[in-house]
């Protein structure tokens, strides 16, 4: 079967487009003529690697932008990556231009192309955003013809639009842009480290009313001694452009007792730069996952998709709870997808986590419950953390899509 | 005092050159150019004032312009230059270095020395110490009224010096190869107590000389002591390497065994990708910092210079030991320069072929090896405790621009 993938070529793509197929891994080109001295440079020259995934032989090949007329080939583009070869952006995250670029440059030529082409053509659009492609102001399934295949890694879609959990989850791993993929190497470490400070972190990185309301319900109910609230220094910097908007919350947030400002713009070595996806999750690793047992992480609990949040922490092992339940349960659909039973997940269900802040207490006034609470949780999250990674190291979600007839298609 | 830096802004750039000064102003991140993708130049000229040693400067970020300026001082580094054009990616070795010096670099700078005179200064930092051709070049063709900052204590000649503070922060900033991460990572370190072996002498670049040091620790038939091989020396082609590995590969491979080949090709999350200094450095931190208590450096600078090997370890309060006598001699002297009192690194004074056997014995000795083991600790602390703190208080080039001090070259 043979499959075009219109980019550029760089092993970091292989691995994000073709996970969990059979390759020898020392068959996958790294250093060439135009990247030897520059590791950063993405190749132009056609590259051809050959696979194999569920019995079947594959014929990828990196051709970049030529060889669309090719009807016997099926056709993948990644908007996100689009961007990223052009220079638009430097990690994953939805902006202006890349779907601006996307609807004014490619739109029109993809529907241009043969229908026999057409039903080839597979358009991903991994933006860890959460925004659907056929809302007002995106419009992409609308703008695309019918016949050309959409992807995003939203869990459910309103559309045409299907999920791709591998890929979604590959994106944060490759190419590594955020330096995501290190805190699949910190779990090893950080595991090492059993004593906390704090029992139960609540790190804030913008103040806005939501995690006001949530610091609130921590004041409350919750012990000053076992509960740390940090905010960064993002948030009264003048790039935060809802610094004016949430100033009365902010200032009622300064209040709170168990507070630490993180100073983001350390002395020196301690500077961790502006607000690049990169340097927050730098920043996020060696700062903040050192302070409390378990990190109160605040998702947006209307998007469908996985943000960078969650990953790292699934990634490094790190115990998290979610301020929404929807979170949890947006997991457990996902191991339900993928095959795998879904697990006990150790907390009673809550809208918001305000609603089970007594019960928290009661856990973590009591180092016995603490500690089997803990440990429950400890061990639903490193089942999580295995069945993902099983699944990206063995499974494809794009092929699945494409092959459809290969057995246990999943998604 | 006016300092104009010809080079395109960056945060780190600004750490790089001004280290432990005191800034009046927030050091910025984002402009326009760079916001939505962090690896684009700034274009624009950035100003900021800052106060060192009780004296006011002004640093102009200004690439190319303001070379005729004569109302203050001018600088450039020629890696950072390369980094900009981005022929090269990181700092180290690379076959693009020094090649331009000659018709290129040189007449450019001579002809800007005639107006600047020597108001002019060129950081020369490669991390390659004693070359037969870059250093006598400079020495021969360079206008003697620039001040060429070299990184290695040899033929230190004309108007050249050696800014220490430099060099440390060269390694640091920009951050090309991930050795920041070092530094954070002696967070974690610290709590690993479980390493497999005692001493591991870690093999990137199979040559003749490794495979002898390898030799004879395998001739002690110690368990306690071990070798571990990369895969770079399996695949790549490169002429400076390939003979010496075709040569010696199967023998070292019968001598350490398959365990002991660190494949840096893995699959998918685990593949390092290319023999690129950050792909190495990024592997080493992970996973060859947990394989023994204590690494075996081969470091080749001969006490002149170092490079990334012993840095990272002193980064990652790592315990080390150099191969080679005076490894080290470097450190000292920087110590030496800024008051602080040098301590003997223990086994220095050997051999080292001596050295091998003094560890094969001494690991067999539980007491022996553990006093053995706080030496080094307590070094490796020492050395980084007191870095950080001349990194953190002093600037070389600063310094001689206040003070002037003709007759000495070490700063």
């Amino acid at each position: 079967m043979k499959i075009y993938v219109h980019h550029k070529y760089t092993y970091e793509l292989f691995w994000y487009f073709f996970h969990g197929v059979k390759v020898d891994p020392t068959k996958v080109p790294v250093v060439t003529e135009q990247n030897r001295y520059q590791v950063k440079i993405w190749n132009s020259n056609v590259h051809s690697i050959k696979a194999k995934y569920k019995g079947s032989d594959l014929d990828i090949k990196f051709v970049n932008d030529r060889f669309w007329e090719d009807e016997s080939a099926h056709h993948i583009f990644d908007v996100t990556i689009n961007s990223l070869q052009n220079g638009l952006s430097s990690d994953r995250m939805f902006i202006l231009p890349t779907m601006e670029g996307f609807k004014k440059d490619w739109i029109p030529f993809l529907n241009g192309l043969k229908y026999k082409v057409r039903k080839n053509v597979h358009i991903s659009w991994i933006s860890w955003e959460g925004f659907n492609l056929d809302e007002e102001g995106i419009d992409v399934s609308k703008l695309l013809k019918e016949d050309i295949n959409l992807y995003n890694d939203n869990v459910t879609n309103p559309d045409r639009t299907k999920y791709i959990f591998s890929q979604s989850f590959m994106s944060f791993i490759f190419p590594d842009t955020t330096a995501t993929r290190e805190y699949y190497f910190f779990y090893d470490w950080l595991k090492l480290k059993t004593e906390y400070d704090y029992k139960l972190l609540y790190p804030v990185r913008r103040v806005y009313d939501s995690k006001l309301y949530i610091a609130n319900g921590i004041k409350k109910h919750l012990k000053e001694n076992d509960t740390l609230i940090t905010y960064s220094s993002f948030t009264d910097s003048n790039h935060y452009i809802w610094k004016h908007q949430y100033e009365k919350d902010y200032n009622e947030f300064l209040k709170f007792p168990n507070l630490k400002r993180l100073e983001k713009r350390g002395y020196n070595v301690e500077d961790f730069g502006g607000e690049w996806m990169k340097n927050n999750m730098e920043e996020g690793m060696w700062k903040m996952f050192g302070l409390a047992e378990v990190n109160l992480i605040h998702e947006n609990p209307m998007t469908q998709c996985f943000s960078e949040k969650t990953i790292c922490h699934i990634l490094a092992g790190k115990l998290f709870l979610d301020v929404h339940y929807r979170t949890i349960q947006k997991i457990h659909k996902v191991i339900d997808l993928l095959g795998y039973d879904v697990p006990e997940y150790p907390l009673p269900e809550y809208d918001d986590i305000t609603d089970i802040m007594p019960w928290l207490r009661i856990q973590m006034d009591d180092e016995v419950k603490w500690k089997a609470l803990t440990s429950k949780l400890n061990e639903w999250l490193l089942y999580i953390r295995t069945c993902f990674l099983k699944t990206v190291n063995t499974k494809n979600s794009l092929l699945d899509e494409i092959f459809p007839k290969l057995p246990k298609n999943i998604i | 005092m006016k300092i104009y830096v010809h080079h395109y802004y960056s945060y780190e750039l600004f750490w790089y050159f001004f280290h432990a000064v005191t800034p009046l102003e927030e050091i910025p991140t984002w402009f326009e150019s760079n916001r939505y993708n962090k690896s684009n130049k700034v274009g624009e000229e950035v100003t900021i004032k800052f106060t060192y040693k009780n004296t006011d400067f002004t640093c102009i970020f200004c690439f190319d312009l303001n070379w005729n300026n004569t109302d203050g001082y001018h600088i450039w580094d020629y890696t950072i230059h390369h980094l900009e054009e981005k022929i090269i990616s990181d700092r180290g070795w690379n076959e693009y270095i020094g090649k331009d010096l000659h018709d290129t670099i040189i007449p450019l700078m001579n002809k800007r020395a005639r107006l600047l005179k020597d108001k002019i200064s060129i950081f020369f930092i490669d991390w390659e110490t004693s070359d037969d051709t870059v250093t006598p070049l400079l020495n021969k063709l360079l206008n003697p009224k620039i001040t060429l900052y070299k990184d290695e204590l040899l033929k230190i000649e004309n108007n050249q010096k050696v800014s220490f503070t430099h060099v440390l922060w060269s390694f640091l900033y920009p951050n090309t190869i991930g050795l920041r991460e070092y530094y954070f990572f002696a967070d974690y370190l610290k709590y690993k107590n479980d390493y497999k072996y005692k001493i591991n002498y870690p093999i990137r670049r199979l040559n003749k000389e490794k495979f002898g040091v390898a030799t004879e620790i395998k001739k002690f038939n110690n368990p306690s002591f071990n070798v571990t091989l990369s895969s770079f020396t399996n695949y790549n082609d490169d002429e400076r390497t390939q003979i010496d590995a075709d040569k010696y590969f199967t023998s070292i491979m019968e001598l350490i065994g398959n365990e002991n080949y660190i494949n840096k090709r893995g699959y998918n999350l685990k593949d390092w990708g290319a023999e690129y200094n950050d792909n190495n450095m990024k592997e080493f931190m992970w996973k060859l910092l947990t394989i023994s208590e204590v690494n075996l450096l081969h470091e080749s600078t001969t006490g002149y210079g170092i490079n990334e090997k012993t840095f990272s370890h002193i980064l990652a309060n790592k315990p080390f030991i150099p191969i080679y006598k005076k490894t080290l001699n470097f450190y000292s002297e920087i110590l030496k320069t800024y008051d602080y009192k040098t301590k003997e690194f223990p086994l220095d004074s050997m051999g080292w072929w001596k050295k091998i056997n003094h560890l094969n014995d001494i690991s067999k000795d539980e007491v022996k090896w553990n006093i053995l083991m706080n030496e080094i600790t307590e070094y490796v602390s020492y050395i980084r405790k007191s870095l950080f703190e001349i990194m953190n208080t002093h600037n070389g080039y600063l310094d001689n621009i206040l003070f002037n001090n003709d007759k000495k070259s070490v700063l």
